[in-house]
C-alpha cells in the first residue's frame, strides 16, 4: 500500500475538521430545537370569537369539500322556532321548504322537540362550510352556530389555504389533544 | 317578542363582538329532552407521528444502504415506490422535510411558536443522513423526487451552463422561504408546492395546471423541482459537499471506459479532468482575484436590492395586507368594504395598532430583504469564484453535491456488472452445492 | 440492453405491446383530460349557490307569495342544483383519478418499453483540455448574464410594477390639508374641561346653556349683517353642530352616504370630509325614515381630540381632530319606528350610545364605546322600547351620572361602569325630548301630557329619586325643556312657550310665538333663543313674564338646535351652515 502524500493528508485532516464541526453546529441547533419543541403536534382550528363567516372556508380548503364543518353549540341554543341561522330573511313559512332555507346544501335538519322549542342538527356530510347558517345566527341568535375544522375531514396542510385566505385571521395552530375550541366552554 | 320585529331588522350582520351571545335564553324543556353535545372527531393520533419519523429513519437508512452497499437501482426504486406511496399519498405530502425548512425558520425567530418534536425531527434527519451518506434522502425518501424520478421517460441534457445558472433560483427561492417564514408571513414552500395536488388529489385548477404542468416537464427534464427549485436540495447539496461516504459509479477503480459517460439524466456525473494548460494559469488567478474583489461589490448590491424590493416583498405578510386594506378603504371613497376591513372593525382592534404592526413589519423586512439580498450576492460569488478554481479529476466520479443518488449509473458501469454476475453466479453455485 | 425493458425482456413484441399500451393510455388520458377542462370550465360559469335562476324564482316567490306552484318549482330546482353540485364534484374527482391513472399507463408503458430512457452515447472524443476551459468559462458567462438579469428583474419590479397597496400612511391627514393638522391626542377630555366649549347636543351636560356673555341679538341674513360667514354643507341632515375651540363638526347623510364634516371656526372653510361607510345597503333599503329624523338626526360628539357620529343607518364612525378615521362599526338597522335619532354623549374615554331600538322592550341598550379603540367598555339593557330621546352626562347632586328617558322609565347610569343607579317611572309615550338637571331636579316631558321633576339625592356615590312634582299641560312632543334655576321653560311644536316655577311647578306665564319649532330652546346671557323651522330665532327674556327681545332670520329651513361659542352663534340650516357674530 502506498503511503498517502503529504498535502492529502492535511486536505483529509481539513476535512474531517470541517466535517466535525458542521456536525457539531447541526448537533447544537437540533438539539436546541429539540429542547423547545413540544411533544405534542399542532393542528389548524378556527377561533369562532374571530371567525366573521366570510365563506372563505368553503372555498379556500385544499379540499373539494372542505375540511370546515358547521358545529352546533346545543348548550347555546334557544331552540327557537325562527331560527335565523336556519331561515332565509322574511321566510314565507316556517316550514323546511327549500326556499324558506338558508343554507344552500339543506345541511340542518329541523326537529321539534316541544312547544315552542325546535332542534337544529348539522348534517355534516352535506355542510360546505359556507358559514351562510353562522352569519344569520350570530347576527340574530344566541350564536351557537359556528364553524370548526373538523379533524376527520382535515389533511393537517403545514400552511393551510384557508388559514392563509381567511380575513379575521381566525385559524390558529391548537394542541392535537384538545383540538376544537367550543363555544360556551371555558 | 314578536316576529315582525325580528323579521325587520334580520337583514343585517351585526358587527360588534359580543353581541352574538345569548339573546334567548337556552329553554327548560318539560318533555325530558337532553341536551346533545357536541361530536369531536380526534385529530391524527399521537402515535403516527412516532410512526412517521420511524418510517424516516428507516427509509433514509434503507436508502443509504441502498445506493452505497448494496447498489441497487431496483431497490431504490422500490424505495421510491414505497416513499411516494407512504409519504406522499397516504401521509398526503405533510409533513415533509422540504415544508419543515419553514416551521423550522419560524421556530428559531418566534420563540412563541413551539414547533412539534416530529417537525424538527423531519428537518434535521435528512441532514443528518446526508452528513454521513450523501443525499439518501433524494434518493428514495422524498415523495416529490420519487414523482419525477418514476414518471421521467427521455430525458434531454441540460448544459452545464444552464444548470448552475438555473440553480441561483433555488438558491433565491430559499432565501425567500427563510425570510418569509422566520418573520412569520408565509410558508411560501408549502403554499407554492408544485406537486402535492397528486398526492392530494384535490386542488384548484390553478394548481392543478402547475402541477401537470411540472409533472410533465419531468418526463424530459430530470427532477426540475428537485435541482432548480428544492431549497431543502441546495441545503443537501451543501452538507454532502463533505459527507462522510459518497456514493461511487464503480465498485472499483474507473477504466475510463466512458460508458456512464451519459447515464446520469442529471448531469451530475462528472468526467476525469486533464492538468489546466500553463497558458491559463495566470489569467485564472487574476480571474480569481477579481471575483473575490468582486464579492463585497456583489454583497452589497444584492443587499440595496434587496433594500429596494422589501416593500414589495412585505405586500404578501398579513398584517401589512390588512393595514394596506383599511388604509384604502379608508382614503378611497366608495371603496369597497372587504372582508378584511370587516373582520378589522368587528374586532374592535384600533387603526393605530394595525398601522404600527403593518408599520414594524415593512421595517423587519426592510432588514431582512437587505440581509437576504446580500446573501444572494454572496451566493452568486460564491459560485463564481468556484467555477473559477480548478478541479482536478482522475476518473469518472458523480458530483458531490450533485449527486442524487438515484443508482442509474451502477448498470452503465461493466465492473459493477461484473460483480453482480460474479455474485449471481456464486449464488447459483451454492444453490446448486445446496440442492 | 436492460433485460428489465419490454424490448430487452421479450424483444420486439414487447416494444410494440408496450408502445401500443403507451398509446391507449395516453389517447384516453387526452380525453379525460379534455373533459375535465370542459367540465372545471361549466362548473366555474354555474355555482349552484348563486344560481341565477333559483334566486330569480325567490325573488318572485317574495312578489306573489301565494304562488303554489312557483313555491313548489322552487324546490325542485333547489333539490336538483344541489344533487347536480355534488354529482359534479364526485364527477371531478372520479376525472382526476382516471386522468392520473391513464397519464401513469401512458408513462409507465413508454418507460417500460426501453426506447426511451436513455441517452446516446457519445462518438467522438473530444479534447477535453478545450472543453474544460470552454466549460468553465460559459459557467461564468451564463452566471455573470443571469446575475445582471435577476437584477434588473428585481430592480424593475421592485419600482416599476404597480404596488397593490400604499404602505405609508398620509393620504388622510392630507386630506386635511385644508387646515393646519393638530397634533393628534390620545388623552381624554375631563368632565370641568367642557364647560366652555359645545361638544355634544345641547352643549355641555346637554343643558342648552351657554356660559358665554357677548351672544349677538341682531342679525339679518339678507343684508348680510353680523353674519360672519356662511358654507354651504355637502350632505342635509337634522343633527346639531358641535364645537371645540376653532373646530365645527356637523353630520349630513342620504340613502346612500354618511358623512362627517370638518369646519374652521373662524372662516367657515371645510377642512375636511369623513366618509361613514353604509355597512349594510341592503336592509338600509327597507329602513324607516321619516321626514322629521331623516338619515342624520343623531348630534356628533367631540372631545376636541376626537369626533363621533352615529347616523339612521346604525353606522357609528370615530375620527380624529384631523379627519383620519380611528374606528368604525355597525350596530345593525334600527328598528325605529321614526327612524334611528339619539344623540351621542361621553364620559371620560367613553362615547355613550343610547340604542332604543324595537316596538317593544328587550333590544334596547346603553353602550359606551372606546373613545380611541372603539372596543365595548360596558352595555347595559334598558327595559324601554324605542325613542328619539339622547342620553346626557350630568352632575347631579355632585355624582356624575348618564341619565336617559325612554317610556315609561327616567334612568340614570353610572358612566364608568354603565351600572344602573336609578329608575323611575315617570314618562310614557314616543320620548324625543332630552332630560335636563337644574338645581340638582331632573326634570323629563311627557309628549303632550306633563312636566315631571324628580328629586335626586346622592350619598356615598349613589343615587336615589322621587317625583318631586308634575305638572299637566299641552307639553312638547319634539323640543327639549330649558331651566337656568328658577323657572323652566318648555316650547312645544307649534310655538307655545310655556314657563313654569322650578320649585313646585307653578305656571309663571305662557305665550304664543305664531311660529312652527323643532329646535330645542337654548340659553344664553340670560336670554333665550328660540330657532323656528323657518330660520327666525325669537330672542326673548329668561324671566318669568314673557319679553322678547327681538326676531332675527337667516331665511332658510332649520330642525337643529344651534351652538353657542364666545361671542357667536352657529346655526345649522337645510343646506347651510351659518356663522352669526360679529365680522
Amino acid at each position: 500500500m502506498a503511503k498517502t502524500p503529504d498535502h492529502l493528508r492535511r486536505r483529509d485532516f481539513l476535512r474531517d475538521g470541517i466535517w466535525a464541526s458542521v456536525l457539531s453546529v447541526l448537533g447544537a441547533g437540533a438539539a436546541s430545537l429539540f429542547a423547545r419543541s413540544r411533544r405534542e403536534n399542532l393542528v389548524w382550528q378556527i377561533d369562532p370569537a374571530k371567525c366573521i363567516a366570510c365563506g372563505n372556508c368553503a372555498t379556500h380548503c385544499v379540499l373539494n369539500e372542505s375540511a370546515v364543518k358547521c358545529v352546533h353549540a346545543y348548550a347555546m341554543c334557544g331552540y327557537c322556532d325562527l331560527c335565523t341561522g336556519y331561515f332565509v330573511p322574511e321566510p314565507k313559512a316556517l316550514t323546511t321548504a327549500a326556499e324558506n332555507q338558508l343554507c344552500p346544501r339543506a345541511a340542518i335538519e329541523r326537529t321539534y322537540v316541544e312547544d315552542p322549542y325546535f332542534q337544529y342538527t348539522i348534517r355534516e356530510p352535506l355542510c360546505n362550510g359556507c358559514g351562510k347558517c353562522v352569519k344569520g345566527c350570530g347576527a340574530f341568535g344566541n350564536g351557537s352556530l359556528f364553524l370548526q375544522v373538523r379533524h376527520d375531514r382535515c389533511l393537517g396542510c403545514n400552511e393551510c389555504a384557508i388559514a392563509v385566505a381567511c380575513p379575521g385571521r381566525a385559524f390558529k395552530r391548537v394542541a392535537a389533544s384538545a383540538p376544537y375550541l367550543i363555544k360556551g366552554r371555558a | 317578542m314578536s316576529r315582525g320585529l325580528v323579521l325587520s331588522c334580520m337583514a343585517v350582520w351585526v358587527a360588534v363582538n359580543g353581541f352574538a351571545v345569548q339573546r334567548f335564553p337556552p329553554p327548560e324543556f318539560d318533555s325530558g329532552y337532553s341536551i346533545p353535545t357536541v361530536t369531536e372527531p380526534a385529530a391524527r393520533g399521537e402515535w403516527l407521528a412516532f410512526l412517521d419519523v420511524a418510517v424516516l429513519v428507516a427509509a433514509l437508512g434503507l436508502a443509504a444502504w441502498l445506493s452505497l452497499k448494496k447498489r441497487s437501482r431496483k431497490g431504490i426504486v422500490a424505495l421510491m415506490v414505497f416513499s411516494l406511496l407512504y409519504f406522499g399519498f397516504w401521509r398526503r405530502g405533510c409533513i415533509c422535510p422540504i415544508g419543515a425548512i419553514g416551521n423550522v425558520t419560524y421556530a428559531l425567530f418566534d420563540h412563541a411558536y413551539a414547533i412539534p418534536w416530529f417537525v424538527t425531527a423531519f428537518f434535521f434527519l435528512p441532514i443528518a443522513a446526508a452528513i454521513f451518506f450523501g443525499r439518501s434522502f433524494c434518493a428514495g425518501v422524498c415523495p416529490l423526487g420519487a414523482l419525477q424520478d418514476i414518471v421521467l421517460l427521455k430525458p434531454i441534457r441540460i448544459p452545464v451552463w444552464l444548470e448552475s445558472s438555473l440553480r441561483l433560483a433555488a438558491w433565491l427561492y430559499l432565501s425567500l422561504a427563510v425570510l418569509y417564514a422566520a418573520l412569520g408571513s408565509a410558508f411560501i414552500i408549502c403554499r407554492y408546492d408544485p406537486l402535492v395536488a397528486f398526492f392530494r388529489f384535490t386542488a384548484s385548477p390553478t394548481m392543478w395546471t402547475v402541477s401537470i404542468l411540472t409533472l410533465a416537464l419531468a418526463l424530459f427534464v430530470g427532477r426540475p423541482y428537485c435541482r432548480f427549485l428544492c431549497p431543502l436540495g441546495i441545503i443537501l447539496r451543501q452538507v454532502s459537499r463533505i459527507s462522510r461516504q459518497q456514493v461511487t459509479i464503480t465498485p472499483d477503480e474507473c477504466i475510463h471506459c466512458r460508458l456512464c459517460e451519459d447515464a446520469c439524466p442529471f448531469g451530475a456525473i462528472q468526467k476525469p479532468t486533464e492538468e489546466w494548460p500553463t497558458s491559463e494559469h495566470a489569467p485564472g488567478s487574476r480571474r480569481l482575484l477579481l471575483y473575490i474583489l468582486l464579492l463585497p461589490v456583489l454583497i452589497a448590491g444584492g443587499a440595496a436590492l434587496g433594500y429596494l424590493a422589501h416593500p414589495k416583498l412585505a405586500a404578501l405578510d398579513p398584517a401589512v395586507e390588512l393595514a394596506g386594506e383599511v388604509r384604502q378603504f379608508q382614503n378611497e371613497q366608495g371603496h369597497r368594504m372587504s372582508d378584511e376591513v370587516q373582520a378589522f372593525q368587528a374586532s374592535g382592534i384600533s387603526m393605530e395598532h394595525v398601522y404600527r404592526e403593518a408599520d414594524d413589519k415593512v421595517h423587519q423586512f426592510a432588514i431582512g430583504a437587505s440581509l437576504a439580498g446580500g446573501w444572494m450576492g454572496l451566493v452568486a460569488g460564491g459560485s463564481l469564484i468556484l467555477n473559477s478554481v480548478f478541479w482536478r479529476r482522475h476518473s469518472y466520479e458523480p458530483h458531490r453535491s450533485g449527486c442524487l443518488a438515484c443508482g442509474r449509473c451502477f448498470n452503465a458501469c461493466p465492473h459493477h456488472r461484473m460483480q453482480n454476475r460474479i455474485k449471481a453466479e456464486k449464488i447459483m453455485e451454492a444453490g446448486i452445492r445446496g440442492s | 440492453m436492460d433485460r428489465e425493458t419490454a424490448i430487452g425482456r421479450y424483444g420486439i413484441a414487447g416494444y410494440q405491446a408496450a408502445i401500443g399500451t403507451a398509446i391507449v393510455g395516453g389517447v384516453f388520458a387526452v380525453v379525460i383530460a379534455a373533459l375535465l377542462g370542459v367540465h372545471l370550465y361549466r362548473y366555474h360559469v354555474t355555482d349552484p349557490r348563486d344560481a341565477a335562476a333559483l334566486e330569480k324564482m325567490k325573488e318572485q316567490a317574495k312578489a306573489y307569495p301565494a304562488d303554489q306552484t312557483l313555491s313548489q318549482e322552487i324546490v325542485v330546482l333547489d333539490a336538483r342544483l344541489r344533487r347536480d353540485q355534488l354529482a359534479r364534484l364526485q364527477f371531478l374527482k372520479r376525472g382526476t383519478f382516471l386522468l392520473v391513472g391513464a397519464a401513469a399507463l401512458c408513462v409507465g408503458a413508454l418507460i417500460w418499453s426501453g426506447g426511451y430512457n436513455r441517452l446516446p452515447l457519445p462518438c467522438q472524443r473530444v479534447d477535453r483540455k478545450a472543453e474544460q476551459i470552454t466549460t468553465a468559462r460559459r459557467i461564468r458567462t451564463a452566471l455573470t448574464f443571469s446575475l445582471v438579469i435577476a437584477a434588473s428583474g428585481s430592480l424593475f419590479w421592485s419600482l416599476y410594477t404597480p404596488a397593490k397597496m400604499k404602505l405609508q400612511n398620509g393620504d388622510a391627514d392630507k386630506q386635511a390639508a385644508g387646515g393646519p393638522a393638530l397634533e393628534e391626542d390620545r388623552s381624554f377630555a375631563a368632565m370641568d374641561e367642557i364647560v366652555n366649549q359645545w361638544p355634544c347636543f345641547r352643549g355641555p351636560q346637554g343643558l342648552g346653556i351657554s356660559p358665554f356673555k357677548d351672544i349677538p341679538i341682531d342679525w339679518d341674513s339678507a343684508g348680510g349683517k353680523n353674519i360672519k360667514w356662511k358654507s354651504s354643507i355637502p350632505l342635509e341632515g337634522h343633527s346639531s353642530p358641535v364645537v371645540w375651540q376653532n373646530r365645527i363638526y356637523v353630520t349630513g347623510a342620504n340613502a346612500d352616504q354618511q358623512q362627517v364634516f370638518c369646519f374652521d371656526a373662524d372662516t367657515g372653510k371645510l377642512l375636511w370630509t369623513g366618509d361613514v361607510a353604509v355597512a349594510d345597503k341592503t336592509g338600509r333599503a327597507d329602513m324607516n325614515i321619516s321626514e322629521d329624523t331623516g338619515y342624520a338626526a343623531s348630534t356628533p360628539v367631540t372631545d376636541g381630540r376626537r369626533v363621533c357620529a352615529i347616523f339612521a343607518g346604525g353606522d357609528i364612525a370615530c375620527f380624529t381632530v384631523n379627519g383620519r378615521l380611528l374606528w368604525q362599526k355597525s350596530l345593525g338597522i334600527p328598528d325605529s319606528m321614526y327612524g334611528y335619532a339619539s344623540s351621542l354623549t361621553f364620559y371620560e374615554d367613553a362615547v355613550i350610545v343610547q340604542w332604543d331600538v324595537g316596538s317593544e322592550p328587550g333590544q334596547s341598550r346603553l353602550i359606551a364605546f372606546d373613545w380611541q379603540t372603539g372596543q365595548i367598555k360596558w352595555q347595559t339593557p334598558r327595559p324601554v322600547p324605542n325613542s328619539w330621546s339622547s342620553p346626557t352626562v350630568a352632575r347631579v347632586a355632585g355624582i356624575d351620572c348618564v341619565l336617559t328617558a325612554a317610556s315609561p322609565f327616567v334612568i340614570a347610569y353610572e358612566p364608568k361602569t354603565g351600572r344602573e343607579m336609578f329608575k323611575i317611572e315617570s314618562v310614557e309615550g314616543d320620548i324625543a325630548s332630552t332630560p335636563i338637571v337644574a338645581d340638582n331636579r331632573i326634570f323629563a316631558l311627557e309628549p303632550y301630557q306633563k312636566l315631571v321633576a324628580i328629586e335626586a339625592t346622592g350619598a356615598s356615590g349613589n343615587l336615589t329619586a322621587a317625583i318631586a312634582w308634575q305638572a299637566d299641560g299641552a307639553m312638547p312632543d319634539i323640543c327639549s325643556p330649558i331651566a337656568d334655576g328658577p323657572y323652566i321653560w318648555t316650547l312645544d311644536s307649534g310655538g307655545e312657550l310655556s314657563c313654569y316655577k322650578v320649585a313646585d311647578g307653578s305656571k309663571a306665564f305662557s305665550a304664543s310665538l305664531k311660529l312652527q319649532f323643532e329646535a330645542s330652546p337654548s340659553l344664553a346671557a340670560g336670554r333665550l333663543y328660540l330657532l323656528s323651522t323657518t330660520g327666525t330665532m325669537v330672542i326673548a327674556d329668561a324671566a318669568g313674564a314673557y319679553k322678547e327681545i327681538g326676531r332675527c332670520s337667516i331665511n332658510e329651513p332649520c330642525f337643529a338646535t344651534p351652538a353657542f361659542a364666545e361671542g357667536r352663534i352657529y346655526i345649522r340650516a337645510k343646506t347651510n351652515l351659518f356663522c352669526i357674530g360679529a365680522k
